[in-house]
């Protein structure tokens, strides 16, 4: 009988499939900074997060886990999640009519395996047509092992994730105003929720990347508009999966239609001298009327050792496992941001304070120094 | 029933089958939440309806269609790489045409002057697939002010201030999309269907499938995604495809446009191009 358990205990180890758990809120009181001054926003943040944000926050799995989202709304109207693209069951799918609204203070649970990799998205249910353009969406990424764009396909050196999105002002600012529906007409385009030059100055929302490296791109749209995203040649863009799903074959392009709701993995493999910046154009739904344009910034990694010489600003020692200094006399904001594009550090440096890399894992990094420059140093 | 799947029978040497069919032209005065709108349709009978009706075929077969013009304006019957020249009904007229086709697959006809193609006067072509459950999508979008117009010749196009209120599947607005059941996709777990989806509309359309991915299996303008396995398709304007489903978990799961003013009906929402997929044990 004990070898009997001991069996039973190992085998069900065996077979647990591992988890990711995500304890969210949902919010009616958050505002986002725009080109022209500030305005509403709903949307989701984390649990112990202070603040909801546009999108809400990237929700990153392993290929095969058990997701759990577990949802509590503390605004004043219902809400719910749809997982946009994961074909979830009925009860999990996040339309009130056919699964079930969260009210006011209430907490509920979605749940789902995450069996296909890909990229995906997140939404509010609730009366869809507003509760979107005020923001309540997010993007979900569904990862294969070792940077494998699908399990079996090509392998990425570094990926880099994109939501393109837009708002009418009016509507945000106004939201109990915003009927009729069917006349929101955006007029504020974004990428990743930033617009124009708080996009383009913005290192931590560049593509960062070597001539000759595969470099990945997940793009998807919540927008209200069509977006095209326009590759100059010298990337040698191929898309590999659209929805979720591998296309039967590579589909080699030099521009990109994204449609609300669609997703795309986009694989570079850019030659030097490649541009440093990727247009993404905005067209009306209605009449195809191009809108705007939103770019993109790109940053050779390869040419950035270039700039920093250029300057004649010296990081030094470089690499370094300790500390980092700069030889300029600089004081000011800097930030900085890992291989995967996200800032790990943002503060202010005072004149000969060092900077304090002993937390920071191996790899490379980007140091921005405002109104000094951009620099890449090696943490070994 | 709105598909004609008419008996087959053996008339031509280079066709097996062939299908006899009369259409009409019909114009089609509709008045919803107050406001009056145009439109024109191809219909089985001399009764106004909205929606277009299916013409249903094997691959092969030949179509002999007689179409007949109650409308006050000369139409054609087009059918893009098909049948584009020597195809005009005059005002009250009638007219024959016969054709096949050698593919499995959707094709859209439509009246090819302004005021048949933006007045909805295009119908859904499905050719094979005679094994599967089939069901039909014939989107479009009004105008309903702008529609009066066209009908009367005073506007011959679509202007930049164009502003469509009402989003029709098959000649209906949600919830009355629930009621067509070759709109609604209702199979039994594990069983494979046919979508057969046209955009007649001047905008183009995305539907998004909650709970399912469909494969691409024709496409008349987007041809390089045959084979593409999705969740969320665009259709240009005029664009003519065919999706398999495989009902692979029981429930009900809505389709809709993702283009969200798209699912509303004169601004409220839910409405407009919105449907089910309802799968049973």
């Amino acid at each position: 009988m004990k070898y009997l358990s001991l069996i039973v205990i190992c085998f069900s180890t065996l077979f647990v499939e591992a988890q990711s758990n995500f304890q969210m809120f949902a919010s009616m009181d958050g505002s986002i900074h725009l080109t022209q001054g500030n305005t509403n926003i709903w949307g989701y943040g984390f649990i112990g997060d202070d603040d909801i944000s546009l999108p809400s926050p990237l929700l990153r799995i392993p290929k095969g886990d058990e997701v759990n989202i577990e949802m509590t709304n503390i605004s004043g109207e219902a809400h719910t999640i749809h997982l946009h693209g994961l074909d979830v069951d009925q009860l999990n799918d996040g339309v009130p009519q056919t699964s079930f609204y969260v009210f006011p203070d209430e907490t509920a649970n979605y749940t789902f395996n995450a069996n296909n990799e890909g990229t995906y998205l997140y939404h509010c249910h609730v009366t869809t047509t507003l509760h979107l353009t005020m923001g309540m969406y997010g993007m979900i990424v569904v990862e294969a092992p070792d940077n494998q764009v699908y399990e079996g396909g090509p392998v990425y050196d570094s990926s880099f994730e994109y939501l393109m999105s837009d708002l009418e002002v009016a509507t945000n600012s106004f939201p109990l105003f915003a009927f009729p529906f069917h006349e929101i007409k955006p007029d504020y385009f974004m990428v990743n929720g930033d617009s124009g030059y708080l996009l383009s100055g913005l290192i931590s929302n560049a593509v960062q990347m070597n001539p000759g490296e595969q470099v990945l791109l997940r793009l998807g749209s919540m927008a209200y508009s069509k977006i095209e995203m326009l590759f100059p040649e010298s990337f040698h863009a191929v898309v590999l999966m659209s929805d979720g799903r591998v296309l039967p074959e590579e589909v080699p392009i030099s521009s990109l239609e994204i449609y609300p709701g669609e997703r795309f993995c986009v694989m570079l493999n850019p030659e030097p001298g490649f541009p440093d910046e990727l247009e993404v154009a905005y067209y009306n739904m209605i009449n195809n009327e191009y809108l705007s344009s939103n770019y993109i910034p790109v940053i050779d990694l390869s040419t950035s050792m270039n700039d920093l010489l250029d300057g004649q600003a010296v990081l030094y020692p470089n690499p370094s496992s300790d500390h980092l200094y700069l030889s300029e006399d600089f004081e000011g904001k800097i930030q900085i941001i890992n291989y995967q594009g996200r800032v790990v550090l943002e503060s202010e440096l005072r004149l000969g304070m060092g900077i304090d890399l002993t937390n920071f894992e191996a790899g490379s990094y980007i140091l921005k120094a405002h109104g000094l420059g951009t620099f890449k140093f090696i943490k070994p | 029933m709105k598909t004609l799947f008419i008996a087959v029978c053996c008339l031509h040497v280079t066709s097996l089958f062939s299908l006899d069919l009369q259409l009409f032209i019909n114009p089609v005065n509709l008045t919803i939440e107050d406001l009056d709108y145009t439109l024109c349709s191809f219909n089985a009978s001399e009764t106004p309806d909205p929606e277009n009706e299916v013409i249903r075929l094997s691959v092969d077969e030949m179509l002999n269609l007689t179409v007949t013009n109650l409308d006050d304006l000369p139409h054609n019957f087009t059918i893009d790489g098909i049948l584009e020249n020597d195809n005009s009904i005059a005002a009250g007229g009638s007219e024959t045409f016969s054709l096949s086709f050698n593919s499995e697959g959707t094709w859209r006809y439509y009246s090819d002057f302004s005021y048949g193609t933006l007045l909805g006067a295009s119908g859904i072509i499905l050719v094979g697939y005679e094994s599967f459950p089939c069901f039909y999508w014939n989107l479009l979008d009004i105008d309903g002010e702008l529609s009066n117009e066209i009908a009367v010749q005073s506007v011959t196009e679509i202007p930049i201030t164009y502003a469509p209120e009402l989003f029709f599947i098959n000649g209906a607005r949600y919830p009355l999309t629930l009621e067509n059941p070759e709109t609604v996709v209702s199979i039994s777990l594990g069983e494979t269907a046919i979508i057969s989806v046209i955009n007649s509309g001047y905008m183009d359309h995305v539907l998004h499938f909650h709970g399912f991915h469909i494969e691409i299996v024709s496409a008349q303008i987007q041809s390089n995604r045959v084979g593409w396995i999705k969740d969320s398709i665009p259709l240009k304007s005029g664009e003519a495809m065919t999706f398999r489903l495989v009902g692979n978990q029981v429930g009900i799961y809505p389709v809709h446009d993702h283009n969200l003013i798209a699912v509303t009906n004169v601004g409220t929402y839910p409405g407009g191009m919105l449907t089910q997929i309802q799968v049973q044990e």
